[in-house]
């Protein structure tokens, strides 16, 4: 791979940047790309239609279930027109040995029901890699950008529905009037799996749906994995160093020029290493040979300056074995099968049972059903400072603010007539006053009951204890026993 | 602040009282309806402070803003602030006088008493910024001369909420400077058919007339009248009400940014002149509840979740109201 021959502008790019650029790739090279698919797809698929044209469903099924051999032929054009031309179709038909040579049966099998086919496409095909080190490669490639490829999945696959309805749509307008009602009858004779000529327009119109989308889906896979390598690699990197070495060769091939390519190879070859994986064998690192420059760099990173050493301790299932000592039932499929079935259910069932344990403790301790069984709001112990704990109030309000009065701490009087008329309207008339009342709420409060008497003579409170406690105001004598004889009726009454 | 008010502040505060109460009358006489949007701008007012006015054109935002200055006989400008409007267009510029060869200082619009920049959201931040030494430190600087701008000086901006297209929003340093936020919101269908038939009886054209309100008060009246409200007693518990309030925006699920420390001012600002208007010499809970919606709307900001199921940060702000505790000893 050369980076410098790319054909698109090499930057990191978004998820969604990048299945832009793979829209963009399957426009700018629409000709190859369809060309292809009319030459290669298009006609095997035709044939796969007629031959089974007595099994409608069967042939719509084996359509969906071999798209993705069919999106590895617009994998191959993008991948060669990444880097130069795009190859003719006929090279293409050429090259099926090639195209069909790497992972066919993973794409059918395996990767057939992933969400994210299209992104790891490439990975089967073009990089040529099996069993452990492809998985490793993937693992490591999809690790970003896993969401824009379920959803380039999941749009594709509604444009193509949508589109195969807009097609059936289309050809009952189509039609010619004396035939619409017998196009209409062979669309409702193939939902009934009478007809096979219902069953053949569907499939070809699946077909011409599947062949507008399909190539754009594979497009966007193909964006975004050429994007990741992107990140990667850095071959945006690699082709400005490339060309900062080009450009000082041309204009002074001198000892300096001689350096910066060295510094440059070391560079390149440090990114090499970094962002791929190939097996070789272990360089010698040889001071002032940038061909050994990738040794070099990998004695300086094995250095205590580099790397980040850690120790973590978490939780790992432990590897056992099962013990098959015990006495099984007799089962009817495979002993060791059911066994661990079984045991697996096992498990599960105690773990259930532990949680729903917990959770039931947790719930009763937070929320004990034994307290406050009646569900009424929680009256507030103080509210502005007060203590409405009915068991802090004198027995003998009246008298014990008459007293404070007397003593000349008139603010406690207030205080204790307003914090008796308080509970009073929680403990008796059962207001509901939250913990956020203000003095206002609490007169607003008191204004929804009807005992108009009882809203005035709050009023008055409220007005004198709001003097006293917010302005400091004194609270004249005749004011407090104007008061105390509004209040004396409720206050001394016993409660019921 | 804990000590009580003396005599001679009492008498001030009552003075100042008695102002404001003249001052809503006569605004009254030419804002028909909107009793609510006339408080919250004489608070603004009263506290020295300045107001965004959120509404849909048409409500009477620069009739209020003219009607207040007349009534105290103050000046007023307005200033449509478009995208292309500049700095200088609105505090000023210093220009060549070819006749006497001398660079002369021009003031812009902004020394007036009453300005209203309309639709400040149309001018870029830039432009929006020209007025942010003006509202803070009451004084404007061209060429690196600071000029003190007049007493009582007020700032009434208005905004579209509907209209986002070409808009630029206002920044939050900017929104910290406004006491209020008051939302102005069409007058009640008693109100606008009285409001209608006012404006349509024996008058030319649709153009409020301002001939029923009367300078009931001078430009050093309002200067009183914001000393007066300075004076008002808070007890050191509503203070810590206020705060408590505030803080409580901070951590509120449904706000992604709560108020800041700006907001708990804002707060014993606006309550000290709500109990002015209210004719008291002290500051109440009820006085910070009351004023909490405008002081604190535009300094928090509302989490996308929130806004998408609906909620407005008046709703948030309301829910804030209800858990914080009222002040205890």
């Amino acid at each position: 791979m050369q980076a410098e021959e790319l054909r698109i502008a090499a930057h990191p790019r978004s998820g969604w940047e990048a299945v832009d650029l793979g829209f963009a790739m399957a426009r700018a090279w629409w000709r190859p790309i369809w060309g292809a698919w009319f030459l290669i797809v298009i006609p095997i698929a035709a044939a796969l239609i007629v031959g089974l044209r007595g099994h409608p469903w069967w042939t719509l099924f084996i359509l969906w279930w071999l798209r993705p051999v069919a999106g590895r032929i617009v994998l191959h054009v993008l991948g060669r027109a990444l880097f130069s031309d795009p190859p003719s179709p006929v090279a293409t038909l050429r090259a099926l040995p090639e195209i069909f040579r790497n992972g066919v049966l993973a794409s059918l099998t395996v990767a057939r029901f992933s969400p994210t086919r299209c992104y790891a496409l490439p990975i089967l095909q073009l990089e040529g890699l099996q069993g452990d080190a492809r998985r490793e490669r993937t693992r490591i490639l999809t690790r970003a950008e896993l969401g824009p490829a379920a959803s380039l999945h999941s749009i594709c696959a509604h444009l193509n529905g949508a589109l195969i309805l807009a097609l059936l749509v289309f050809t009952l307008w189509l039609a010619p009037e004396a035939l619409a009602e017998q196009v209409f009858l062979l669309f409702q004779n193939w939902f009934d799996g009478d007809t096979t000529a219902g069953g053949l327009l569907v499939a070809f119109l699946y077909l011409i749906g599947t062949s507008v989308v399909e190539p754009f889906l594979i497009a966007g896979g193909f964006g975004l994995y050429v994007n990741r390598r992107m990140w990667l690699e850095g071959w945006d990197v690699e082709i400005a160093l490339r060309r900062l070495t080009r450009r000082y060769e041309q204009r002074a091939p001198s000892r300096f020029v001689e350096n910066a390519r060295r510094d440059v190879g070391a560079t390149l070859l440090l990114l090499t290493l970094f962002t791929s994986t190939p097996a070789r064998a272990e360089p010698v690192c040889v001071p002032d040979d940038p061909s050994s420059a990738g040794a070099c760099s990998g004695e300086v990173l094995a250095g205590e300056e580099f790397g980040r050493w850690e120790d973590v301790d978490r939780w790992m299932l432990r590897e056992f074995e099962w013990d098959m000592d015990w006495d099984w039932p007799e089962w009817k499929f495979g002993d060791r099968f059911g066994a661990i079935v079984a045991g697996i259910a096992e498990v599960l069932l105690w773990v259930a049972l532990a949680v729903g344990l917990i959770l039931l403790v947790a719930r009763v301790i937070r929320d004990p059903p034994w307290e406050d069984a009646s569900g009424d709001p929680v009256s507030p112990i103080t509210l502005f400072g007060l203590d409405l704990d009915p068991k802090a109030l004198p027995a003998d309000v009246i008298g014990a603010a008459r007293e404070a009065f007397a003593s000349g701490d008139a603010t406690r009087a207030i205080s204790l007539l307003y914090r008796g008329a308080l509970v009073l309207l929680i403990e008796r008339r059962e207001l509901e006053i939250p913990a956020s009342a203000t003095e206002g709420d609490c007169a607003r409060i008191v204004r929804t009951t009807s005992d108009m008497l009882l809203v005035d003579d709050f009023g008055a409170l409220n007005d004198a204890w709001i003097l006293s406690r917010y302005a400091r105001a004194p609270i004249g004598a005749e004011t407090f026993k104007d008061l105390c004889q509004r209040w004396a009726p409720r206050l001394l009454e016993p409660a019921s | 602040m804990s000590s009580t008010p003396d005599a001679t502040r009492t008498a001030a505060i009552e003075a100042g009282a008695a102002l404001l109460a003249r001052l809503r009358t006569q605004i009254g006489n030419a804002i028909v309806g909107q009793a609510r949007v006339v408080d919250e701008v004489l608070i603004t007012v009263a506290a020295g402070g300045h107001a965004l006015l959120e509404g849909v054109p048409g409500i009477g935002k620069t009739l209020l803003a003219r009607a207040l200055a007349r009534a105290f006989r103050g000046e007023t400008s307005r200033v449509q602030f478009t995208p292309d409007l500049m700095p200088a267009d609105i505090v000023g510029h210093m220009l060549y006088e070819a006749r006497s060869g001398e660079m002369k200082l021009r003031r812009g619009p902004i020394f007036t008493h009453v300005f209203l920049a309309d639709e400040i959201n149309r001018s870029p931040a830039k432009t929006q910024a020209a007025l942010l030494e003006a509202m803070q430190e009451r004084q404007v600087t061209i060429e690196g001369e600071s000029l003190a701008l007049p007493a009582p000086f007020v700032v009434l901006a208005t905004q579209n909420p509907i209209e986002m297209e070409g808009t630029y929003p206002l920044p939050e340093a900017q929104l910290d400077r406004f006491l209020l936020k008051i939302r102005v919101d069409y007058p009640s269908e008693r109100e606008e058919v009285e409001l209608t038939r006012f404006v349509t009886n024996g008058r030319v054209g649709d153009a409020f007339a301002l001939d029923d309100v009367e300078a009931v008060a001078t430009r050093a009246d309002v200067v009183e009248i914001q000393e007066a409200t300075a004076g008002v007693f808070v007890d050191e518990s509503v203070v810590e009400y206020a705060v408590r309030i505030t803080r409580a925006t901070r951590s509120r699920s449904g706000l992604s940014m709560g108020s800041g420390p700006r907001g708990g001012l804002a707060l014993v600002r606006a309550a000290r002149a709500s109990a002015l208007l209210d004719g008291r010499s002290f500051v109440t809970p009820d006085d910070i509840k009351d004023v909490a919606p405008a002081a604190l709307r535009h300094r928090v900001q509302l989490e996308a979740s929130a806004d998408l199921e609906g909620r407005s940060t008046d709703d948030v702000v309301g829910d804030v109201l209800a858990e914080v505790e009222a002040p205890r000893e």
